[in-house]
């Protein structure tokens, strides 16, 4: 029978790192180093059997009021249907308190299948840092591994002792924190008048629906009553005193087992001072955008390049050995369709890869907590930043990854504005059609485009914070945390970067694949091509009389958009596929609209999730073909004008 | 003598003695350890936002925000 293991633990400790290390990297779904947003499981093989994990998202405590944070505390309720066999809280050195305290916490819930790892022990002996791990072993009454997850060490003891708590071969008992005498009162009352379990009658006094809800009525008036004489004795809440306890508890008992050099945090501080500075940070920040979109599109250029120069021998090859129909499809469905959109995808494996160093480095978080006053003019959190982040990749997991943000206002906000912020299949059109610009042009119209969209994306927020909250202003300030500023771990680094972007290479050889063949299919038939008669040329035609006036476009373009519905990138095979000669005016208005006209179907679907409602997929789809032909048709005019 | 987070200088260590926001607030700073009692090193109070070290974790905070914790220095 195989057996189920929770990981709980604090953001930023490697909690997330230390999973790949335990099954091999073999972890489903994505993860974005500092944002643990959804759950990922894994399995590894031990002994003879299967254990697999969960990875719940970064906890600081159970009263977490975050999206996330509340699906991890549901999960651990029993809300998802599964009781982990064992709980492993993950802590690090540098704040081991908030583990202990977040272990203290999870024992309380009556999980006593407890072992505690303490991550990142490499980088804590390298700054002097020195963990006393029996001592703590003995203080905390659970077993207690240290581990490294970026070199391995501790990885198999941890598995040892993940077995040992699963199969019952260690039962441990972990500590409790002294709670002051009225709580301990009351407690004793609940525990043995009604028989509930000391971690279920602390909880109920601190007023946990999940668990009142499963008292007889009865017993939920006792409780009140009880809370009732207990906080005014105590003069404040329960949960207040009962947070003090756990917390003095934490420090005591680390404070007795971590030896730290205070000066760990020099440079760091230092540093920090600068980034987060309003004048400094800002120009660093903006500093940091260029290179990285520099390299990305040199590099990408290059590479761009010699994949070009393998698809043209390619092509040669299949012109001189294949007869049609063979030909034509093999040279326009394969190589013109799939093989250009294959063409981009440096620059799509360059941005991610650049963006993934940001934020495993800690830079991300800085950029944040900068960010905040000006997100906050918008209705929008400092955090927003991580999502964005995420959506120059893919929209996709952006819009779930808002679940970091508490404020469900901005939570929303953000998930339903952030579609604008132009994905990799986005950056792929704008790449392509900007090569059609004169050179010295290129850059500062992609940076345009990507400007517009960004200030598409600000604007709306700001309307429907507007519409939505009619004048009442939203809860200022923000607590970002700021990670330790560290060199990016390669490791880690290269396999979120191509999880993240295989993605591209994956919907190349499917939806784009489809397309590039249903587009020359539908250009040999029923007449080919050129004669006005095939499928193709009636369907563009039409809607040329659209996108004609309004924006400037003519039929194959206009077919290019129709495609697009499916995936953006098809918008790059479509028009070579179809031979499209572009002027640079057409080019720009033309990746102008791809950007902004519409969510893909998969952003669309995880919003509807998300939100729980139809309603705001809708919103989000009308809106921006709203905005996208606005835009696009002033941008025409505008063009046409001069 | 409390005083708000944001006149304390960069370097010294603090302890909470109250913070007057509203619950919203209260609950994002008691999510990350800042509560009345709790032993705070500030790290940064100049332009920009303000930033703290709690429990050996650096958090970032708006200065509206920071403005309203009141602290008294310690050692």
């Amino acid at each position: 029978m195989g057996k189920t293991v929770a990981l709980v633990g604090p953001p930023n400790v490697g909690k997330t790192t230390l999973m790949s290390r335990l099954c091999g990297v073999k972890v489903e779904v994505g993860n974005w180093p500092g944002v643990t947003v959804e759950r990922k499981t894994c399995r590894y093989e031990h002994g003879n059997t299967t254990y697999k994990i969960v990875d719940l998202p970064g906890l600081y405590s159970l009263t977490g009021s975050s999206e996330d944070q509340r699906v991890a505390i549901s999960y651990l309720l029993g809300g998802y249907g599964e009781k982990p066999d064992t709980v492993v809280v993950v802590g690090d050195p540098f704040s081991l308190e908030r583990s202990v305290a977040l272990l203290m916490e999870v024992a309380e819930l009556g999980y006593h299948h407890l072992v505690f790892a303490v991550n990142m022990m490499d980088e804590a002996r390298r700054k002097g840092i020195h963990v006393d791990l029996d001592g703590l072993e003995e203080k905390l009454g659970v077993p207690v591994v240290g581990t490294s997850a970026k070199s391995g060490e501790g990885v198999d003891r941890l598995k040892r002792a993940i077995a040992d708590v699963a199969e019952g071969r260690v039962e441990p008992k972990p500590v409790t924190p002294d709670y002051p005498e009225p709580i301990e009162r009351a407690v004793e009352r609940l525990t043995s008048e009604h028989g509930i379990p000391r971690w279920a009658a602390i909880r109920a006094l601190e007023g946990v629906e999940e668990i009142l809800e499963r008292l007889p009525e009865g017993v939920r008036e006792e409780v009140r009553d009880l809370r009732r004489k207990v906080e005014k004795e105590l003069g404040r809440p329960v949960r207040e005193a009962t947070e003090d306890a756990r917390r003095e508890t934490a420090y005591r008992i680390v404070s007795e087992t971590v030896e730290t050099r205070e000066d760990g945090f020099e440079l760091q501080d230092r540093l920090d001072k600068i980034l987060t500075h309003p004048v400094y940070g800002t120009v660093t920040a903006l500093t940091v955008l260029a290179a990285v979109f520099w390299i990305a599109f040199t590099l990408g250029g290059f590479l761009e390049d010699a994949i070009d120069g393998l698809l043209d021998v390619l092509k040669t090859l299949s012109t001189t050995h294949l007869h049609e129909p063979f030909r034509s499809l093999v040279n326009q469905g394969l190589i013109e369709g799939v093989g250009t959109v294959l063409s981009l995808y440096p620059y799509v494996f360059l941005l991610l890869l650049l963006l993934t160093v940001l934020e495993d480095s800690g830079y991300t978080a800085r950029v944040a907590a900068l960010a905040a006053p000006l997100m906050a003019r918008f209705g929008l959190h400092g955090k927003t930043v991580f999502p964005v982040a995420i959506s120059l990749s893919c929209n996709v997991p952006a819009v779930t990854g808002t679940r970091i943000i508490e404020d469900p206002r901005a939570r929303l906000l953000s998930a339903v504005t952030i579609p604008f912020v132009p994905c990799s299949a986005r950056l792929a059109v704008i790449t392509f059609l900007t090569a059609k610009m004169p050179p010295g042009l290129r850059v500062p119209a992609a940076v345009a485009i990507y400007a517009v969209a960004l200030a598409a994306f600000l604007g709306s927020a700001a309307l429907l914070d507007g519409l939505l909250h009619r004048g009442k202003r939203s809860t200022g300030g923000h607590v970002i945390e700021l990670p330790r500023l560290r060199r990016p771990h390669p490791r880690t680094v290269l396999t979120v970067t191509w999880i993240r972007s295989k993605e591209f290479l994956e919907k190349a050889g499917t939806t784009v694949l489809a397309v590039s063949l249903a587009l020359w299919a539908a250009s040999k038939y029923p007449q080919p091509i050129g004669t006005g008669r095939s499928a193709t040329e009636v369907l563009g035609h039409a809607l040329a009389t659209v996108t004609g006036p309004v924006l400037g476009l003519g039929w194959k373009e206009a077919v290019a958009l129709v495609n697009g519905i499916a995936a953006k990138e098809t918008v790059v095979s479509t028009l070579t596929m179809l031979n499209a000669h572009l002027s640079p005016d057409k080019a720009f208005v033309l990746a102008l609209v791809t950007t902004l006209y519409f969510p893909c179907v998969a952003t669309l679907a995880s919003l509807w999730s998300e939100t729980g409602s139809l309603k705001w997929p809708a919103i989000s789809l009308a809106w921006s073909l709203a905005v996208a032909t606005v835009i696009g048709a002033a941008v025409h005019a505008a063009l046409t004008l001069t | 003598m409390a005083k708000p987070l944001t006149e304390v200088e960069p370097g010294t260590k603090v302890r909470v003695v109250d913070i007057v926001a509203g619950r919203g607030a209260m609950t994002m700073l008691r999510e990350v350890g800042i509560v009345p009692g709790a032993e705070l090193e500030v790290v940064k109070t100049g332009p920009g936002p303000v930033i703290v070290r709690v429990g050996g974790a650096t958090f970032s905070l708006g200065r509206g925000l920071a403005a309203k914790v009141l602290v008294e220095e310690v050692g």
